[in-house]
């Protein structure tokens, strides 16, 4: 392809001029903003490092592991074109009701994990969270902001993409209903399909990341610097260019003993600590606190180098050595609950009767539906425009008809088609009649049992 | 010490530099002027609130580009029970050279768009679009591959390799 022309087609493409005038409004509001927010403390001491690895033994079934919790919380979850849905899902839940129950507490603030169910595609997790007085606000922010990563953590792991629902259920104390829909289908590319042979066995890890409360980094910098044998180099902006010391210290005994100080030097007055990160699961931000204030001063996102391998460089603005005695490294707090993940095979559906002859794109090869989410499989026709199945529906046993809207996109790999249409809510797969597809003007109905 | 004044002629100045790339960036990824618009604001205040260092303005793009795809990705998969957008119809081009090839770009599967824009307008290499995307080398130059294929035969003409 000539880039030329590319450029050229692109270049017509702009921001629109409200777009700028919008962000620059804001970025004026922002600058305007001074401080740091003050965190409300509880009044007993709290240990400062605070990691936890929780093992909650789950099993996501499709008939078992929801709490009667769900009921009263599903009507205001996830809406969509489904307002006659709410009986289903109460008789469901009253009929499978199981408990799947932990807690964990941090600075004022408890987490009550109260259920899971999980399929091919998503994982649905309700939780409470109660904050007594003086409950510290980053987190409870953090512990509403959970990330859920399938597999083991590791380096450039995507989280799966998360759709929460939070609702204030009282001020005295504080309690909120959180519930947490994950789709873990588009990180397919580090798991290979996430079906349920891919998925039995994996653990999922719920990562809360407090980026208000810091952990320090038992390093001192000042006796790194030394070690690395003050390298300064003047007159050049290339990081390439850092001699490498032999200075190997890990960020600590537990998950961040994967990030490890290679160097410290400085550059034309900067102060440059050389990471290699290579076995964490994301890019670290590293953080300087002054150690008399308690105060962040320094943050830095780092830059990966395209010529010194997996090692990464984080620049910040400090010129006096002196300065670094009052310095330590510092990274957000991170709580790990560890979750086994195993999934029941979901209902495969009958689909020898259907006519396929007037589907474009694509040969069903398999329909299986789970009280989440429906779940599309084929072939790709080769060389065909490939039409997403956007309106489906399913039709209950007593003649109601609920749809959804496949959530926008799919994966074909390999000539291999799948797409996941999400209920949104829980449903009961004994109280469905037949699901109904809508393709390029082709009704397809496939009975459920 | 910068002043205020200091302070917002750099915002501004950054803003101009990286605004249609991080909206170029985005509109590849979501083919539509208002989700693009939301993404480049989103970018912009991502720098605002962070203040990233750079040491060279290479590195100042290179961290745009990251964070567009990052939220790109965000934007896109958190919008729950999605509709397909249209195609915004008011983009005018000088050839049906550049038409046919813009629309045939977008008509790509998502992952494929993302991979010919960094590769084919922004002129990064496979190693460095597989560190912006948090993919491996090779998935990269696999997508950018196949890309590639499929833009071959829906525009039905040889293409000449960059």
């Amino acid at each position: 392809m000539d880039r030329d022309v590319y450029k050229s087609a692109f270049d017509n493409i702009e921001v629109s001029d409200k777009a700028v005038h919008d962000v620059i409004q804001k970025a004026a509001e922002i600058n305007s903003q001074k401080g740091y927010r003050r965190k409300r403390r509880i009044g007993v001491l709290v240990p400062a490092v605070l990691l936890s690895i929780m093992i909650i033994t789950v099993s996501v079934s499709a008939a078992t592991g929801l709490t009667d919790i769900f009921s009263r919380y599903f009507s205001q979850l996830f809406t969509a074109e489904d307002t006659g849905f709410d009986d289903y899902s109460a008789e469901f839940i009253e009929k499978n009701a199981a408990y799947d129950y932990t807690t964990y507490s941090q600075d004022g603030v408890t987490m009550s994990i109260e259920g899971i169910i999980g399929d091919m595609n998503f994982l649905l997790l309700k939780s409470k969270l109660t904050a007594v007085d003086g409950y510290d606000e980053g987190t409870l922010a953090a512990f509403m902001s959970p990330k859920l990563y399938i597999g083991e953590l590791k380096q450039g792991i995507l989280p799966a993409t998360c759709y929460r629902n939070i609702v204030d259920e009282g001020n005295d104390p504080l309690v909120k209903s959180a519930a947490y829909l994950f789709n873990y289908d588009d990180v397919e590319t580090l798991l290979g399909r996430t079906d349920t042979e891919t998925l039995t066995g994996k653990t999922a890890t719920l990562v809360i990341k407090n980026t208000n409360a810091y952990e320090p980094i038992e390093i001192d910098l000042a006796e790194a610097l030394e070690q690395s044998g003050e390298i300064s180099i003047e007159g050049s902006d290339d990081l390439n260019a850092i001699p490498l010391s032999k200075l190997s210290i890990p960020f600590g005994n537990d998950f961040r003993s994967s990030i490890v100080l290679k160097s410290v030097c400085f550059v034309n007055g900067k102060l440059v600590l050389v990471i290699d990160s290579s076995g964490y699961y994301e890019n670290p931000s590293i953080f300087l606190r002054d150690k008399i204030s308690d105060r962040i001063i320094y943050h830095c996102d780092g830059i990966l180098s395209a010529g010194k391998g997996n090692l990464e460089f984080y620049a910040f603005d400090i010129g006096d050595i002196e300065a670094l005695e009052n310095l330590e490294i510092v990274m957000p707090e991170e709580h790990h609950i560890s979750l086994p993940l195993s999934v029941d095979n979901p209902k495969e559906l009958d689909i020898s009767g259907i006519d396929q002859s007037n589907i474009k794109g694509v040969t069903i090869e398999s329909i299986r539906v789970s009280p989440l989410s429906l779940n599309i499989e084929g072939r790709v026709q080769e060389g065909t425009p490939i039409v997403a199945f956007e309106n489906c529906a399913i039709r209950f046993k007593d003649n109601s008809v609920v749809k959804y809207t496949a959530n926008g996109y799919y994966h074909s790999k390999d000539g291999v088609y799948s797409t996941g249409v999400p209920f949104g809510k829980p449903l009961d797969i004994n109280l469905m009649d037949a699901v109904i597809i809508e393709c390029n003007q082709t009704t397809l109905e496939i009975p459920i049992n | 010490m910068d002043t205020v004044d200091d302070k917002a002629n750099t915002v501004l100045q950054v803003i101009e530099r990286y605004k249609n790339t991080v909206f170029r960036i985005a509109f590849a990824y979501c083919k539509n002027r208002s989700d693009a618009d939301d993404i480049f604001q989103e970018v912009i205040l991502r720098y605002l609130k962070a203040r990233p260092e750079f040491n060279s303005e290479e590195h100042e793009k290179a961290w745009f580009v990251r964070v567009t795809v990052n939220c790109c990705k965000k934007h896109f998969f958190s919008s729950w029970n999605r509709k397909t957008m249209p195609i915004d119809e008011d983009i005018r081009f000088e050839t049906a050279e550049q038409s046919d090839l813009f629309y045939a770009v977008m008509d790509l599967p998502l992952k494929y768009r993302i991979v010919i824009h960094l590769y084919y307008y922004e002129g990064y290499k496979i190693k460095q679009i597989a560190e912006m995307t948090k993919q491996k080398e090779t998935t990269v130059a696999t997508q950018l591959q196949r890309a590639r294929q499929l833009l071959k035969t829906r525009l039905k003409e040889e293409l000449i390799y960059g």
